[in-house]
């Protein structure tokens, strides 16, 4: 039963696993109804021990494959999106990665002006933080509404562009936080850059 | 071409009825007709299963979660995701082969009445059993293709879609379980009947029941025609005892997907 065997439990959704209470807790792929941890997807049945202390409870998790992730944007996620177009009021983007999960379907999301900057934000303009083609790091905010769609912030200073293309067509070096320049060229374009901490470091999901 | 309204086949005439179970061995007992699942059929599509109840026979595949491509009929701001069913009846399903006049003005690839009814009852039915507030703004796509139809397809398409939905890793509370009975005019019940075995009887109604068996909840309860409640309460007591008995073959089948996915290729 515990994570040791090779040969692990293989549960299916609505399975029965544990009483929810003192030793055990609710975790990934399982739900808790009627004071039970059942299993909510179809996986392997993990029980992780709590890191720390004896007497605290360890979770209970239902998991698939590595490489099968169902992940959707949600409030607060980190999100790695690329610029589609941009407009006077907003750009247009589309999720590609939540965490560190790739998406099996992009989603739409919209990153408004106002959302771009942490300050000045009535003075931001759209064109010079952001250009199409641009690969943005970004928190989801919002879920919208019926016409809209996702919404997107920058106004963190880890967030922003971490990769775009010049005018010219190369890659853009980041050189401070309002400009990054060309490869080839040396021109300097505007945009709204993202500090990223360390890229050997895995960006953790918060 | 143009075709008849409608036409039967030569074999409808020439059917011999001795392979069949005869009709007293189904009454009032859990007699339920051969019953075979499998997940993890399609190659290409997230998660699938296939069914055969009999002689129905049915394919369902299941693609997401994805952006919401159709409109939401509730208005609010899309909280919980949504279920996108559509069903598609093979031409070759039905014995008999009928054009309504409905159905003789629509354009090629358009859901006939029966198959818009039926998508409805599956999104009612599985609704309630996949985590919905888990995926905000997003849309699973379910595609289910009648292969052959001899009766009772509401029930395998729930516990076809439910399990295709486990087997592309879709959170959900509980599988769908669900059968279906007809009620005879003399409050007797034909358990998981099939068109063939009804064709000659007189039926006063049927009773389609569909639940979450470990949850114990019913998520479906369909009747048609006229019983009494005394005769419904029976109906739908036996028709959970037969949902409960196909339990661990659609357990045993997602086991077996689960299996196969997880070795290397």
């Amino acid at each position: 039963m515990t994570a040791t065997t090779s040969e692990k439990k293989i549960c299916v959704p609505g399975e029965r696993l544990f009483a929810d209470g003192e030793e055990h807790r609710s975790g990934k792929g399982t739900h808790s109804t009627h004071g039970f941890i059942y299993a909510s997807v179809a996986g392997f049945l993990h029980v992780v021990p709590s890191p720390i202390g004896e007497e605290k409870a360890s979770t209970v998790e239902v998991r698939r494959f590595e490489d099968d992730d169902h992940a959707v944007p949600f409030l607060g996620a980190i999100v790695t999106a690329k610029v589609l177009n941009i407009g006077s009021r907003f750009a247009k983007c589309s999720i590609v990665c939540v965490g560190n999960s790739i998406l099996s379907h992009p989603f739409n999301a919209q990153l408004r002006r106002e959302d771009i900057q942490a300050t000045e934000r009535d003075k931001v303009e759209v064109q010079k933080c952001v250009r199409p083609a641009d690969v943005i790091l970004a928190r989801v905010i919002g879920l919208g509404d019926n016409q809209t769609s996702f919404y997107l912030s920058t106004a963190e200073e880890e967030l922003g562009v971490v990769f775009g293309t010049s005018d010219a067509g190369f890659k853009l070096i980041p050189i401070s936080w309002t400009h990054m320049q060309c490869s080839l060229t040396g021109d300097k374009e505007q945009r709204k850059v993202a500090k990223v901490p360390n890229l050997n470091l895995k960006t953790t999901s918060s | 071409m143009r075709l008849p309204a409608s036409s039967l086949p030569l074999s409808h005439f020439t059917q011999s009825s001795s392979g069949l179970p005869s009709h007293s061995d189904r009454q009032n007992t859990a007699n339920m007709r051969p019953f075979f699942i499998r997940a993890n059929v399609l190659e290409s599509a997230k998660g699938s299963a296939y069914i055969e109840m009999g002689n129905t026979k049915l394919v369902c595949s299941v693609d997401g979660p994805k952006e919401i491509t159709v409109s939401s009929d509730s208005g609010d701001a899309y909280s919980e995701g949504i279920l996108n069913v559509r069903v598609k009846f093979a031409v070759f399903s039905h014995q008999e082969r009928t054009v309504s006049d409905a159905d003789a003005h629509r354009r090629i690839g358009d859901p006939t009445e029966l198959e818009t009814k039926l998508a409805a009852n599956i999104q009612d039915g599985l609704s309630p059993a996949v985590c919905l507030d888990r995926i905000p703004r997003a849309q699973i796509d379910i595609n289910c293709t009648i292969l052959e139809d001899q009766g009772g397809v509401l029930s395998a398409a729930l516990i076809c879609a439910s399990s295709a939905l486990a087997d592309a890793g879709i959170d959900m509370y509980d599988l769908v379980l669900s059968s279906s009975l007809a009620v005879v005019d003399n409050d007797q019940m034909i358990v998981d009947p099939s068109t063939t075995c009804l064709a000659d009887k007189p039926i006063s109604g049927s009773v389609t029941v569909a639940l979450m068996p470990s949850l114990n909840q019913v998520v479906t309860c369909e009747q048609s025609g006229a019983c009494s409640p005394e005769t419904l309460r029976k109906a739908i007591r036996l028709a959970t005892e037969c949902c409960v008995k196909l339990h661990p073959l659609v357990q045993k089948a997602l086991v077996t997907s689960v299996r196969l996915r997880s070795r290397p290729k």
